[in-house]
């Protein structure tokens, strides 16, 4: 049945959404392109506004997103001087400074990395991979420490990233793969410890929790898994370690931050995981690495997508609606939901299909969730960044890491292993006067040249400006306004002069028009709605 | 509700998986109510909270100076008794009296103005410093099962149960006030957050100015307005608390015995809630934290100065000149102090003249005389029976004093109590209440509330007492740790006379107690199996 003569069956014909995952087949306006581009980078220049507007959604989609297999962002030459390099384990016995020098170091090379990601945020063309790869860390997140009972050195960081980021697009299915041998979970969630007859439950427990089904039923809250699955899954994922320092008990040679098997702490029994899953028990000749890869972890994976895929799929998708549609989605849009997960189960859970029907169809570009996003962290400093095309030196970009920490949501630091809690707890009477601080700091940074660069990029800037203060508008608040608004903002950017003024103002860089240049953005940036997108 | 289902149940919804209606629709302006105008915050309490974050040696704060097995596990950095300060009969650190006014910590005690409570702790102690922390200032234990995730704190949560329109409508002042760079998990609740940060009344002052936004809030209920006018609230409420602070601030500071304070970080935090106090400010709790109290390595010197010295009198010294303050600036009665930290040390000393991650510890509370029953509470902690790590085991749930605290001074129901912990607690009756009367529900009988018989049992017996206003009441038997074991009744009773069965599996000394309203009335009994 399709979801609206379900939903008409359900509910009455009244009361159905006016939307639906149906594909939007017309070309995108100005105001469209944004929308789409909002949600799935750190926001658009005005390039690549003018890049996507009159597309189809699919071309859109095509042209942003990619098809995944693109050249990813190469680190940087200090980068470079420390991501094979392996230190002591400063959580040993080490002489107090001995300690804190390798400490301290680590602490360099995870902001010189996370400046690096961020980075790579505010300078990303198309293809967009960066929101897509956030998505991931986001689920899948993992945490720089070296001093609690884990150590998570910054080239594992590095690798995790890289890992996630390739795989932004395939069957979530691989995903799980990937990660569960990723070091830097190995060592976050445990099974750096887990071994035969020692089974750790973290990792088993964490992977059906948040990572894959979630605790229970979206819907009904019934339990999607028992403590015995996460005891006999446990048990396939044990024996698997990763090279995460000097001198490290058992560890390859020549292999630094490679996850490695274990032979003897691989418990060989059979499993049993839900109504039908079984692994088979295997003989001290199978016990080897790649064959203990496939059979047991990617073996354990399948059971739980084969189980309960449309479980998993649900779970998937909701979470997905959250990060890129609406936070809070509420109990009318199961409906969405549930079309996304069936379709998601019916194409192998592809990501990138699952992300091309949503971000083309007629849900997405309805009034319903535009603009409703509260911004993150990075959304806000990057997207101001990008904005207003402010190139940073080596020095200002710790500054954006800085900014985004004490918005609380430094990357690779998430508050624990749940991620996040995302939506209205970005904003604070702490976090928002913050928010307020830097954003007139980045503005007040830019010089009247600068400003007027940025409205030369957008159309016919010297001959409309009716048209210019509408798509200035649209470019920094992300619905249109009330007559009313637009009003006081054509009067505040006119600065008290005539349109034809302003206009050939413009051209010849007049500082009254940079001015109300200035003005403008000082008004947009303490608008309530430039906190959403 | 079961604490186990209380925890289910607040995991799902904080993982965000249950899709269920949205409780907060639209309503387009921002209300204020006066602090003083909250249901059971009608009164002017401030309670200060004062982390010491890193696991303070509770060993090494109030002596055993008494027990040889002290000295046995602590040859070196074992505070030798004719250096403890003897006060009564305890034996404090020097570090609580040397150098400071008033004999610091030392008269606090005689006065009877500071309670020492020991034994503090929970079931099953994690010894991260960070899951540890987590539990303290979240107030669930989730004992072995590390995957719950702790993202609201107990205040956060008590609070937002008296604010139910938050945060369209807020408190004219912010409930709670860190101070400190961010709101600290003790605030957090699933509607946001129940208090601020603030290090400097100018600074947020300064960052709040002009927040407020120039156009109004929308009308609608389309998820655009809603986040519209969430993200117009936070904004006014920004400008509104930084003004409401900095106002309290620059009248209080004139009013306040600022002399008495020194220039230490903890004193001049104090001092700068000593001028939100006095200047009218209706805040409820400030909490601050210092850190450094992670004594793994050269904890004490020689001559038994060193860091932990340095820290312990740190903080007696701040505390002492609060209270003097408080006292000269005539606002010693409204505040009550406790100390709080994620766990105690290790009994005995590690190789490196200090000690590693341990359990349960002692705890400061003070205020003034009249509303806190100073003097030592608990028994010495038992060097002869350590758990299974070497450390010292717990007497009194950390939540007892939470309780205390939230029952003696904002007026919480056992029901509120209950709905914030997920099972409630039986308070030690540190403090007494400040309210002028309580109306009472039960009559005695022979001179008691609360009757049990047989006393001992040998596992059942009967309850009994006499109602004699109709409420609701709820009769809970508890364990000497303070904890629930049992609920009897909890519901509405008319008058009469009543008589609950109870049956017990293990031997130990019990606590009955009937709540009603915001009276609490025990009877001890004892079972032998």
């Amino acid at each position: 049945m399709k979801r609206r003569d379900l939903l008409i069956k359900l509910k009455g014909e009244n009361e159905i959404l006016s939307a639906s995952l149906d594909e939007k087949t017309d070309a995108l306006n100005y105001a469209e392109a944004l929308h789409l581009l909002r949600r799935v980078s750190f926001h658009p220049t005005p390039e690549q506004v003018n890049q996507v507007a009159g597309k189809t959604p699919s071309e859109a989609f095509d042209t942003i997103v990619g098809n995944g297999t693109e050249q990813l962002p190469a680190p940087t030459p200090s980068m470079n001087s420390w991501l094979n390099v392996l230190e002591e384990n400063p959580l040993e016995n080490l002489p107090q400074e001995i300690r804190a020098e390798i400490e301290g170091r680590h602490r360099t090379h995870y902001f010189e990395f996370v400046n690096w990601w961020l980075n790579n945020m505010r300078s990303e063309e198309f293809p967009s991979m960066e929101k897509f790869t956030l998505f991931l860390h986001s689920t899948w997140c993992t945490e720089f420490t070296y001093d609690t009972l884990a150590l998570l050195p910054p080239p594992l960081l590095y690798r995790n990233n890289d890992t996630l980021r390739k795989n932004r697009l395939v069957d979530y299915n691989k995903i799980a793969e990937a990660v569960s041998q990723d070091g830097a979970m190995i060592m976050y969630q445990s099974l750096f410890y887990s071994g035969k007859g020692a089974p750790n439950e973290n990792y088993m427990r964490e992977l059906m929790e948040l990572f894959t089904l979630g605790i229970g039923d979206l819907e009904t809250g019934s339990a999607n898994y028992t403590e015995g699955d996460i005891r006999e899954g446990a048990r396939a994922l044990t024996g698997w370690r990763t090279v995460a320092y000097l001198g490290q008990n058992g560890a390859p040679a020549n292999r630094p931050f490679e996850t490695f098997f274990v032979k003897a702490q691989h418990d060989t029994g059979g499993k049993k995981i839900m109504q039908f899953g079984q692994i088979a028990p295997i003989t001290d000749d199978e016990n080897t690495e790649d064959l203990v890869r496939s059979k047991e972890v990617s073996g354990l994976i399948d059971i739980l997508f084969n189980e309960r895929g449309i479980t998993v799929a649900r779970f998937i998708c909701a979470k997905i609606l959250r990060f890129f549609v609406y936070s809070d989605p509420g109990a009318d849009n199961m409906s969405i939901i549930n079309e996304l997960a069936q379709f998601m189960t019916a194409n192998n859970y592809n990501l990138r299909k699952v992300y091309k029907k949503l971000f083309t169809s007629q849900y997405f570009f309805s009034d319903e969730v535009r603009g409703c996003q509260i911004k993150t962290p990075p959304e806000f400093i990057i997207g101001l960044e990008r904005m207003l095309g402010v190139d940073f030196d080596s020095l200002q970009q710790s500054k954006t890491r800085t900014s985004v920490s004490s918005l609380e949501q430094l990357l690779y630091d998430p508050p624990n292993v749940g991620s996040w809690k995302a939506y209205r707890t970005w904003l604070s009477t702490t976090t928002y006067p913050l928010r307020i601080k830097y954003a007139k700091e980045i503005v007040t940074s830019l010089s009247n040249t600068q400003l007027f660069d940025l409205v030369k990029k957008f159309p016919e800037y010297n001959i409309n400006f009716t048209n210019l203060l509408s798509n200035l508008t649209n470019y920094f608040l992300p619905v249109s306004l009330s007559q009313s608004r637009l009003d006081t903002f054509r009067q505040i950017l006119l600065n008290g002069m005539q349109e034809s003024e302003w206009l050939s103002g413009v051209t010849s860089n007049n500082s009254s028009v940079a001015q109300g240049i200035r003005l403008f953005l000082d008004r947009v940036i303490v608008s309530p709605d430039f906190q959403l997108c | 509700m079961k604490r186990r289902k209380f925890i289910g149940i607040s995991a799902t919804t904080t993982a965000g998986i249950l899709l269920a209606p949205k409780l907060l629709k639209a309503k387009n302006d921002l209300s204020l109510i006066p602090n003083d105008k909250i249901q059971s915050l009608e009164g002017d309490n401030v309670l200060i909270i004062i982390e010491l974050f890193g696991g303070n040696d509770g060993l090494n704060t109030i002596i055993p100076a008494g027990d040889s097995e002290y000295y046995n596990l602590r040859k070196g950095i074992g505070i030798p008794e004719n250096l403890a300060v003897k006060v009564n009969d305890i034996y404090m650190n020097p570090a609580l009296v040397e150098g400071i006014n008033n004999e610091g910590l030392k008269r606090m005690f005689e006065d009877g103005r500071l309670a020492i409570v020991e034994g503090i702790g929970y079931d099953s102690p994690n010894m991260s410093h960070f899951r540890s922390e987590d539990i303290w200032l979240s107030g669930i234990n989730p004992k072995t099962n590390n995957n719950v995730r702790l993202l609201e704190g107990w205040l956060g949560r008590y609070f937002a149960l008296k604010l139910p329109n938050f945060p369209l409508e807020i408190p004219e002042h912010p409930l709670s006030i860190a101070i400190d760079g961010t709101v600290p998990l003790l605030f957090k609740s699933d509607k946001g957050h129940m208090g601020i940060a603030l290090t400097d009344p100018d600074e947020f002052y300064e960052l709040g100015k002009g927040l407020t936004p120039i156009d109004p809030m929308l009308t609608g209920s389309d998820y655009y307005t809603e986040e519209y006018n969430f993200v117009h609230a936070i904004a006014r409420q920004s400008e509104i608390y930084s003004t409401a602070v900095k106002n309290a601030y620059d009248t209080g500071k004139n009013i306040i015995a600022g002399n008495v304070y020194s220039p230490n970080t903890l004193s001049q935090k104090l001092k700068l809630v000593s001028s939100l106090i006095a200047g009218g400010l209706k805040t409820k709790v400030y909490y601050m934290k210092i850190s450094n109290f992670d004594s793994h390595a050269q904890q004490a010197n020689a001559d038994f100065s060193g860091q932990h010295f340095t820290l312990l009198n740190d903080v007696a010294r701040a505390i002492t000149e609060f209270m003097e303050d408080a006292a000269l600036t005539g606002f010693s009665e409204r505040v009550t102090g406790m100390t709080i930290s994620e766990f105690g040390r290790r009994t005995y000393e590690n190789g490196s003249r200090g000690t590693d991650h341990g359990a349960a510890s002692m705890q400061f509370i003070w205020g003034n005389d009249s509303y806190v029953n100073g003097g030592y509470w608990n028994n010495r902690p038992n060097l002869s029976d350590l758990d299974i790590n070497g450390n010292v085991k717990y007497q009194t749930d950390y939540r007892v004093i939470y309780t205390e605290m939230l029952e003696k001074r904002f007026d919480a129901t056992t029901d509120e109590i209950t709905q914030v912990f997920g099972e409630s607690f039986l308070p030690l009756n540190i403090l007494e209440k400040r309210t002028s009367s309580v109306e009472e529900y039960l009559k005695p009988r022979n001179g008691e509330f609360v009757r049990s018989f047989p006393n001992p049992s040998q596992g059942s017996g009967v309850v009994s007492f006499d109602m004699y206003n109709p409420g609701r009441a709820i009769v809970n038997i508890y364990n000497v740790n303070g904890k629930e074991e049992l609920t009897l009744h909890s519901g509405y009773l008319q008058p009469g006379y009543y008589e609950m069965p109870y049956r017990l599996n293990k031997s130990g000394t019990y606590i009955c107690c009937v709540s009603v309203g915001k009276k609490r009335y025990n009877t001890k009994f004892v079972v032998i199996k």
